[in-house]
């Protein structure tokens, strides 16, 4: 295997030989640095253009004054959906106090996600999380200009949390709120420097439900993960 | 006006406008010389030699071009009426001579080639050539200007101070008509379906001159046209500009 | 695999002459095209976006040897694999390998360019693995028994009755033509793939060295489900779909949604390092990574180097008025359009016709616009056709001519006399003013064109004539 490596790294190094200098000129011909954001900067609040941006993708958005606010937001979606179980980040990863109240009181059972390494057992575990109605998570960042759920895995942050139900809530915190990727992109690294992925496997963004348009052009939401998407933001 | 008196021009009027439109050479003449710029016309000019290089002729495109650029070498201002020629010599010929003797010969020529409506709006400043034409015109813009020169805004300067002329929007203005030269015959059936959406497009407008800068997009689209028995007729910008469209034989 | 084994110009005509296709890719097409157009009116300076993305990728390029070292050595410090592969045998060997190691019956793939060049279905089916594509698209031209006609969107060339019989045949779904149901049937269908599958092979629309992750860029979370719910992970990528830096992904993903599809961000962005951690609740258990060569290294050191900086948006190939026409299955190969027309010659030489793939092109430079890296395609299709020419794969009577034209082009008289020659007969075959018939090879242009009679006299001959008479006035 390490023979395929250095034989492949070596034609690599015989062709750039020729080509390093015409690829390094063109590497200098611009800056790297992303754009902290990429649309013209206007005076709306973030939360708000979030909010905005998100309700054009077919998606909710929920802005909610205070934590109870939020809670009674969050029970009312899941009430009008009729959802029984649901599955959800870990609640210490969720840090959203009452939760498992409110669920218990709306008759939602909560479900963590815990799937084991052998193929059988992971296969039982996923079928029985499938019927989940719901799956709720916090979130990292949300990205105002383009409306984007940013989530990191890692311990308690199931990836199926925010993917396997057709109902996909995401909790946020107005301080959450950035304007652009970049700058979302900059404050994760800083935050898990040196190695964001040094606890965790994946990082992924949201931005709006599931859709494809490969019938005829036609949009279709939910096609895989989550149709209905929600997003409260509170404080 | 003054300020261009002193200037000379050379005018290549490439080899299709020499052979079949020699109507669109003398109309850029008069069109330069309208703005008092001295045209010359250096003798046994041909080709750029664009058809070879674009069928992948390099060796003959060479031969071609290099006999060319020698004969434009004292040239001053190189004006062609081709933004397509203007490409070749302006985009392609830094490809086509890289690590020849000619190279810098051909730097030299490529800073000085214009096409015309560049010229006329963009080095000489001009924007009304006392042009007339009572009609509705649309304008299709031919790729090479468009994308390798930045052509299409002066040609439309030009054309909205032509008196008593309508300006109709084209549907697709800046969509390949198909011609691709050699493209044209080798990949005939795709040329055509092209062609077959540019002449939908400008049957949907009112306009009844099509116009366009380059003699090459305008005889494809022309030839449709006339095919097709459309009332439409397909024009070079500078005949227009030069008041020839009605002088015209066809 | 049908396209292959015809000549261009028969899979050419097929496309012309079939009504639906036409429809649908101008449906499509426009549509891609406003999006994209809505989109970029948006951003604040896409141009400038358009240099950093282009400038990010040479960089990358420039120091591939350096990229993919680091990223294979960070993805094996988390737990991860990489094989380097040298061709698709050896990409193909060691997935099939793995599977039967490993035990795995079901595998779940996400779109994947890369396996679709190396045919990695026809392997895996091959070995008795059961193979289900299900990205909505591929699924669909999977249970057609087809090849996918766009980057993007690889059924576009189907009809929704089309799909709808195709799902009543294969998932037993009522008759009905509602995308909405339909959606939902093959959603149901595949959900239960996921279930049960033990591999999902992904494709990767970017490495990323520093951070030891791939990019996997998607719209129906089928991609998320293929990397999460098996218990391993195959994520195949071209050696050259690397950046250095996790911040450099703030320049390339919003280049790639919007000239992708138009929109801001796509719906889910996952970029995964490594298996999952012991404390994750979820994930694969295992994941490699296959760093697929088949060529590239040879591109990189030739005139097409420049052909490795794409994203894969398929931009090129909605602005194509080319591919428009005749859409992606008349290439011939995987890659189709424009770019697909200098990838296709280089990464399957082996394909009938595909030295003929640079002359679809009317060089109109749509594509070279519309791309968000900035390829300078038109003048690699320009190149490519000079190295067919200089490898003899032309038309005697092409060469006969190109010289001829030569010869007449450097020759004052050859010139003059060809040029009173071709007045004369052009004349003679014009009727009106125009000609209706051309003999061959240029009968090719009077099929459905007129064609102009060359002038009676030159403008050489008539500017000659106007200076003397100017110096006969005494001007």
């Amino acid at each position: 295997m390490s023979d395929a490596r250095e034989a492949m790294l070596g034609r690599i190094r015989q062709g750039l030989a020729r080509n390093r200098e015409f690829l390094a000129h063109e590497a200098l011909a611009a800056p790297h640095a992303p754009p902290p954001f990429v649309h013209p900067e206007h005076d709306a609040d973030l939360a708000d253009l979030f909010a905005t941006e998100l309700r054009k993708l077919a998606a909710h958005a929920h802005l909610c004054a205070d934590h109870d606010a939020a809670r009674a937001t969050l029970r009312d979606i899941l009430g009008a959906a009729g959802v029984h179980l649901a599955l959800t980040w870990a609640l210490p990863a969720l840090a959203f106090p009452g939760l498992d109240d409110d669920l218990a009181a709306i008759g939602v059972e909560r479900r963590d996600v815990a799937i084991a390494p052998t193929a059988a057992e992971r296969a039982a575990e996923l079928r029985a999380l499938e019927p989940a109605a719901a799956c709720i998570s916090g979130v990292d960042a949300l990205i105002a200009e383009s409306a984007t759920i940013v989530v990191l895995g890692g311990a308690g942050r199931p990836r199926l949390a925010s993917l396997l139900a057709p109902l996909y809530i995401a909790i946020a915190r107005r301080d959450q709120v950035v304007r652009g990727l970049g700058q979302a992109i900059a404050q994760l690294q800083q935050r898990a420097a040196p190695d964001l992925f040094a606890e965790r496997s994946s990082l992924t963004f949201i931005t709006g439900p599931s859709r494809t348009a490969d019938i005829e052009m036609t949009l279709a939401l939910g096609v895989h993960g989550p149709r209905d998407v929600h997003v409260i933001i509170y404080g | 006006m003054s300020t261009s008196a002193a200037r000379h021009a050379t005018l290549f009027v490439s080899c299709i406008v020499d052979q079949i439109y020699p109507e669109i050479g003398l109309a850029t003449a008069e069109l330069l010389e309208r703005q008092g710029v001295r045209v010359v016309v250096p003798d046994g000019l041909t080709c750029c030699g664009q058809m070879a290089f674009n069928a992948g002729f390099r060796a003959e495109a060479a031969q071609v071009a290099a006999r060319t650029l020698e004969q434009l070498r004292d040239g001053g201002d190189i004006i062609v009426p081709s933004g397509s020629c203007g490409a070749m010599i302006r985009h392609l010929y830094h490809e086509l001579f890289a690590g020849t003797p000619q190279a810098a010969l051909a730097e030299h020529v490529m800073r000085n080639t214009y096409e015309v409506t560049e010229y006329l709006v963009d080095v000489l400043g001009v924007s009304d050539v006392g042009a007339r034409y009572a009609g509705k015109i649309a304008y299709h813009d031919a790729c090479h200007g468009l994308r390798f020169i930045g052509l299409g805004r002066q040609a439309r300067t030009l054309l909205s101070h032509v008196a008593d002329a309508e300006i109709v929007p084209l549907a697709g203005c800046e969509q390949c008509c198909g011609f691709g030269g050699l493209f044209a015959i080798k990949q005939r059936a795709i040329s055509e379906a092209m062609l077959a959406d540019k002449l939908a497009d400008i049957a949907s407008t009112t306009c009844d001159l099509l116009v366009t800068g380059d003699a090459s997009c305008m005889t494809q689209i022309a030839g449709g046209l006339s095919r097709r028995g459309s009332a439409v007729r397909a024009r070079h910008i500078v005949e227009v500009l030069a008041n020839s469209v009605d002088a015209r034989r066809g | 695999m049908a396209t292959q084994s015809i000549a261009f110009h028969d899979r050419v005509d097929r496309a012309l002459d079939n009504r639906s296709l036409q429809t649908a890719l101008g449906r499509a097409t426009d549509r891609f095209v406003t999006n994209r157009a809505n989109a970029l009116a948006l951003v604040d300076d896409f141009d400038d976006l358009r240099a950093r993305g282009r400038a990010i990728r040479a960089s990358a390029l420039a120091q591939l040897d350096d990229v993919l070292v680091r990223l294979s050595e960070r993805i094996e410090a988390r737990g991860g694999q990489v094989f380097w592969a040298a061709d698709g045998n050896a990409a193909r060997r060691y997935i099939v390998d793995l599977a039967r190691t490993r035990a795995v019956r079901t595998i779940v793939k996400s779109k994947s360019m890369a396996s679709e060049e190396i045919h990695l279905n026809d392997a895996l089916e091959a070995a008795a693995f059961t193979v289900v594509e299900t990205d909505l698209g591929e699924y669909i031209i999977q249970l057609a028994g087809e090849t996918p006609s766009h980057i993007i969107a690889p059924c576009i060339h189907k009809t929704r009755e089309e799909i709808s019989t195709l799902f009543q045949d294969h998932l037993g779904m009522p008759a009905t033509d509602d995308i909405p149901t339909m959606t939902r049937t093959a959603r149901g269908a595949l959900r239960q793939q996921f279930l049960q599958a033990d591999m999902g092979i992904s494709g990767v629309n970017f490495g990323v060295a520093d951070a030891g992750a791939v990019v996997v860029v998607e719209n129906e979370g089928n991609a998320r489900l293929t990397t999460t719910a098996p218990r391993i992970h195959v994520a195949v990528m071209g050696i050259e779909r690397v950046c250095e830096r996790l911040e450099d992904l703030g320049v390339l993903l919003q280049l790639l949604a919007r000239s992708a599809t138009g929109q801001k961000l796509s719906v889910y962005t996952s970029i995964l390092s490594g298996p999952r951690r012991a404390d994750e609740p979820d994930g694969p258990d295992e994941f490699h990574l296959i760093l697929l060569d088949n060529g590239r290294s040879q591109i990189i050191g030739g005139d097409y180097a420049e052909a490795l900086l794409c994203i894969r948006c398929g931009a090129c190939l909605n602005a194509c008025p080319v591919y428009q026409s005749i859409g992606g299955h008349a290439y011939g190969g995987v890659y189709s359009g424009p770019i697909g027309a200098i990838l296709t010659p280089l990464l399957q030489p082996e394909l009938r016709d595909v030295h003929k793939l640079p002359q679809a092109s009317s060089l109109c430079g749509a594509c070279q616009s519309a791309c968000p890296v900035k390829i300078a395609i038109p003048d690699m299709l320009l190149r490519l056709r000079a190295d067919a020419v200089a490898a003899g794969r032309t038309d005697a009577i092409e060469r006969i001519a190109m010289a001829g034209w030569s010869q007449a082009m450097r020759s004052p008289t050859l010139y003059r006399v060809g040029g009173k020659l071709a007045s004369l007969g052009t004349r003679l075959l014009a009727r009106e003013g125009r000609i209706g018939w051309l003999p061959p090879p240029l009968d090719q242009w009077t099929h459905q064109r007129d064609f102009p009679p060359f002038a009676p006299r030159s403008f050489t001959e008539l500017w000659a004539e106007r200076q003397r008479r100017a110096a006969g006035d005494g001007r």
